[in-house]
């Protein structure tokens, strides 16, 4: 076996199969391949994977009824989601169902490479760890376990990363942050954070809206966003604009604790 | 058919009265006319006979006999009398002027006798036009009698001839007759008159009333009519034109209205549903698409990262990738059109974007034997836009600028510049909220493709959703307010008061209504119509807005004005087979997104020239 553990890609197409087994060879992990979510079930009843990187669109079972199957399991195996069909909508749901991360097809081999790398790290911190996250109030929300949002008072949010994310990477070594007056929108890159191996990561955001002001701190010094993630190390301050449909996509912080509980012990 | 028609039964309808009441009249007129002329006969006719009693008297009492007759035949000769008699008590002809007559007995019951001696014992005296009669001659003519009693007098059973007895009261009567030809030509004549008279009246007052009723019923009837028939086949365009302002006119504008509104949601109807097809047809693709092109950019950036060395290769696999990278761009543009969402903005130099939308055009430029001339401004600052999206901008209205040139070609000029442009006509709501955060902005209901802001209003006798136009002082008037006594304005959700307490437009005096704007704070303005104050103070304290304005002109075919109000319709094309209809509401919907607008400037034959500002900072 190889030392990074074995990834199991679920796609019906076989060039994107092959495609995406060849970047997990690159990464330095084992590659097991099912062209549907059928065949998928079978291998995972055989043993334990690393990651299971899985197809959306499939045109007998889709990839939400494997992770259906994969949390009535109990998570023997974490995922992450690919999709050609890369709507806002899908990516946030495939998220709720459990996913650890999510790679919009077509990608190029330093992007689902990352994404593999991270998802796997993610998956192994999930099943190891339990309970390891850092009290928050109830205002904050997260869109699983890569970007939080946290409403004020002035009817303005703050956005910042989750630290899960930020251990999956293996702490943050740079991050490249938009502007001001930019537009989020939830579900799709509001950032590029950089880990120690200088492999940039594209963030999530956890909400749409406008950017009114982001924390020059945390651009200028990564350590700060590593260290306090959920306060000082807030990323972009946003007016929402579709707060009301977004936020019944997140969960909060409890929920995941409970997730954490649940599934790990 | 033809009676059928408005204006032909109101002409008919106000001939009929008018032939009536001149007729009623002219019946009255006429034989008041008679009865006078009558009168007067009669009179004449009393004082003849009172004349011939007098002429007579002497003769009659020196029992003149012969002498009496031939005075009576004289008097009968002259013109304008018919006949003198003098008839004794038992009717018998004593003297007449028409000799053959004398002796003959006339019948109690004649027209001359009716009058005293109708039934029971005979009237001894009458008044004067009681006397008079009017009959039928054997000759045919109308004739007036009159008739005089000759009563007794002292004289008379005194006289010589010792005629009379004292003890009778009436002696006979004088009877003369004249004959009324000359009234009754007369009254032909009058009863003539007033028949031509009545029927030209009748005539001048129907043309009058028919003329009139085409002028201002009719016409406009028959123009609504038209355009009932032009919507009801399902032309919403059509636009009456609507001249004073009485009812008709008023019925005219309110068509109008109708068929623009209706035509309005009709567009928005077609265009959720194009929309919505749209929205399948882009994920469909973008599903299908999107596999292959895992392959192309996988195996693309594998070979590149295997070719460090060969600089060549690594040039041409990065073009690849590049471009791949490109396809994934536009294919996630399609899903976005589709979701209308927003783009992914960054501050980009224009001119690049520009430059690279040309070279990438460069082909269809040559073929339509285009010739280019690149005008970039200087010195302009980045813009922050997406510059994938902004590159589509371009690369669409190049190749629409090409395809309008004729068979000889012509010439595509762009040109960029920096625009300052002060917030009032520039800027727009986005978004808008109540003081309990609830959205104001009404989806449905769009004024030039943007949401209106939608509010509750009460006024006096009346209350309903008004809608207020985005554009920040443009047509400011709230559409669908029906009166501003007694206003009040509130949120259609949770009714909070959205008018401002004590503060009155600073240029009619009115009431202000307020709501915010994220995320540029409060926008106020007047309700009234006619009066488009407003004030966005965080705008109007920024002052002037730069823009970077970017056209693209052509010296094509033009477009024609019933085309330009539909060019920016998904779907909408002149290009037949050649286009799909979706370049230019693409375009709309970037420029839109990016906070900009576009505007077309065109004349058939001479050519297009589309201008789009940008907002430098969203």
């Amino acid at each position: 076996m190889s030392p990074r553990g074995t990834v199991l890609v679920v796609d019906d197409e076989p060039v994107v199969r092959d495609a995406a087994a060849r970047v997990c060879r690159g990464e330095g992990f084992a590659v097991d391949c099912a062209d549907s979510a059928a065949q998928a079930r079978a291998l995972l009843a055989r043993g334990r994977y690393a990651l299971v990187l899985c197809d959306l669109m499939m045109p007998e079972e889709d990839g939400f009824s494997l992770l259906a199957f994969l949390a009535s399991a109990g998570w023997p195996s974490p995922a992450a989601v690919m999709t050609g069909y890369s709507t806002v909508d899908a990516a946030v749901r495939a998220l709720g169902e459990g996913a650890v991360d999510f790679v919009p097809k077509p990608f190029t081999v330093d992007e689902l490479g990352a994404a593999v790398r991270r998802a796997a790290a993610a998956g192994a911190l999930r099943a190891a760890a339990g309970p390891a996250f850092v009290p928050t109030p109830s205002r904050f929300q997260r869109l699983d376990g890569i970007s939080w949002a946290s409403l004020e008072p002035e009817g303005t949010a703050l956005v910042g990363v989750c630290d899960l994310f930020v251990r999956s990477v293996g702490g943050l070594a740079a991050a490249a942050l938009g502007i001001e007056g930019a537009e989020l929108e939830q579900g799709r890159p509001c950032a590029e954070l950089s880990g120690p191996d200088g492999v940039r990561h594209p963030l999530l955001a956890p909400l749409s809206g406008r950017v009114l002001a982001v924390n020059a701190a945390a651009a200028e010094r990564p350590s700060l966003v590593e260290k306090d993630p959920y306060f000082a190390g807030w990323l972009y301050r946003i007016v929402p604009s579709e707060l009301e449909a977004e936020a019944a996509r997140l969960s909060g912080f409890g929920a995941q604790r409970e997730w954490a509980q649940g599934r790990t012990l | 058919m033809f009676s059928e028609r408005l204006g032909v039964k109101l002409t008919a309808a106000a001939g009929a009265t008018a032939l009536v009441t001149i007729g009623v009249f002219a019946l009255f007129n006429i034989r008041s006319h008679r009865d006078s002329l009558e009168a007067e006969v009669a009179r004449h006719a009393d004082q003849l006979s009172e004349a011939v009693k007098a002429g007579t008297e002497f003769d009659m009492l020196l029992n003149q006999r012969e002498r009496l007759q031939g005075s009576i035949v004289r008097m009968g000769r002259a013109p304008g009398i018919g006949r003198v008699r003098v008839l004794n008590k038992a009717g018998r002809v004593i003297y007449s002027s028409e000799p053959a007559e004398v002796g003959t007995t006339v019948d109690r019951a004649s027209e001359a006798c009716a009058r005293c001696h109708s039934g029971g014992p005979p009237v001894p005296t009458l008044d004067a036009s009681q006397r008079v009669r009017v009959f039928r001659a054997a000759g045919g003519g109308r004739t007036l009698g009159i008739i005089n009693p000759i009563y007794n007098q002292p004289s008379c059973w005194t006289a010589s001839c010792h005629a009379h007895a004292q003890g009778v009261g009436v002696l006979g009567v004088l009877d003369v007759t004249l004959p009324l030809a000359e009234v009754d030509q007369s009254i032909r004549r009058a009863r003539l008159e007033v028949a031509v008279f009545a029927a030209g009246a009748t005539l001048a007052l129907s043309l009058l009333i028919g003329l009139l009723a085409r002028r201002w019923v009719a016409a406009p009837t028959q123009a609504l009519l038209a355009g009932t028939r032009r919507v009801a086949g399902g032309d919403l365009s059509t636009s009456l034109e609507a001249r004073g302002s009485d009812e008709l006119a008023q019925l005219t504008r309110s068509f109008n209205d109708m068929t623009r509104k209706l035509a309005e949601a009709r567009l928005q109807l077609f265009q959720s549903d194009k929309m919505a097809s749209l929205g399948r047809l882009a994920a469909g693709v973008a599903h299908e698409i999107n596999n292959p092109l895992t392959g192309v950019l996988t195996y693309a950036s594998f070979l590149l990262k295997r070719s460090e060395g060969d600089a060549e290769r690594a040039d041409d696999l990065k073009v690849i990738v590049r471009e791949t990278l490109r396809c994934r761009e536009i294919v996630k543009s399609l899903l976005d059109f589709a979701r209308q969402s927003v783009p992914r903005k960054v501050p980009v130099d224009v001119n690049e974007v520009l430059e690279r939308a040309v070279a990438v055009t460069a082909n269809p430029l040559v073929l339509a034997k285009a010739r280019l001339v690149c005008e970039p401004g200087s010195g302009l600052p980045r813009a922050v836009v997406d510059a994938n999206q902004l590159q589509q901008v371009f690369i669409n209205l190049l190749v629409n600028a090409a395809d309008s040139l004729g068979p000889d070609g012509g010439s595509v000029t762009v040109r960029t510049a920096l625009r300052r442009l002060p917030a009032k006509g520039s800027a727009h709501v986005r978004a808008a909220v109540c003081p309990k955060r609830h959205s104001l902005l009404d989806r449905e209901a769009l004024v030039d493709g943007r949401p209106s802001v939608k509010l509750a209003a009460r006024w006096r006798g009346g209350a309903g959703t008004v809608h207020l136009d985005p554009g920040f002082g443009s047509a400011a008037p709230l559409r669908g307010l029906g009166g501003t006594e007694e206003l009040s304005l509130a949120c259609p959700d949770c009714a909070a008061d959205l008018l401002v307490k004590g503060k009155s437009c600073p240029r009619c005096g009115g009431p202000v209504y307020t709501f915010e704007a994220p995320p540029k704070g409060m926008l106020e303005g007047c309700p009234a119509p006619g009066c488009r104050w407003q004030s966005w103070e965080a705008l109007e304290g920024e002052g002037e807005r730069e823009f970077i304005e970017a056209s693209v002109a052509d010296t094509g075919s033009g477009i024609s004005p019933e085309n330009l109000p539909r060019l920016f319709e998904p779907f909408f094309s002149t290009k037949g087979q050649k286009g799909n209809g979706l370049g230019l509401a693409v375009i709309w919907g970037i420029v839109d997104n990016h906070g900009g607008t576009i505007r077309v400037d065109s004349a058939v034959g001479r050519g297009s020239t589309f201008t789009v500002l940008l907002p430098v900072r969203p």
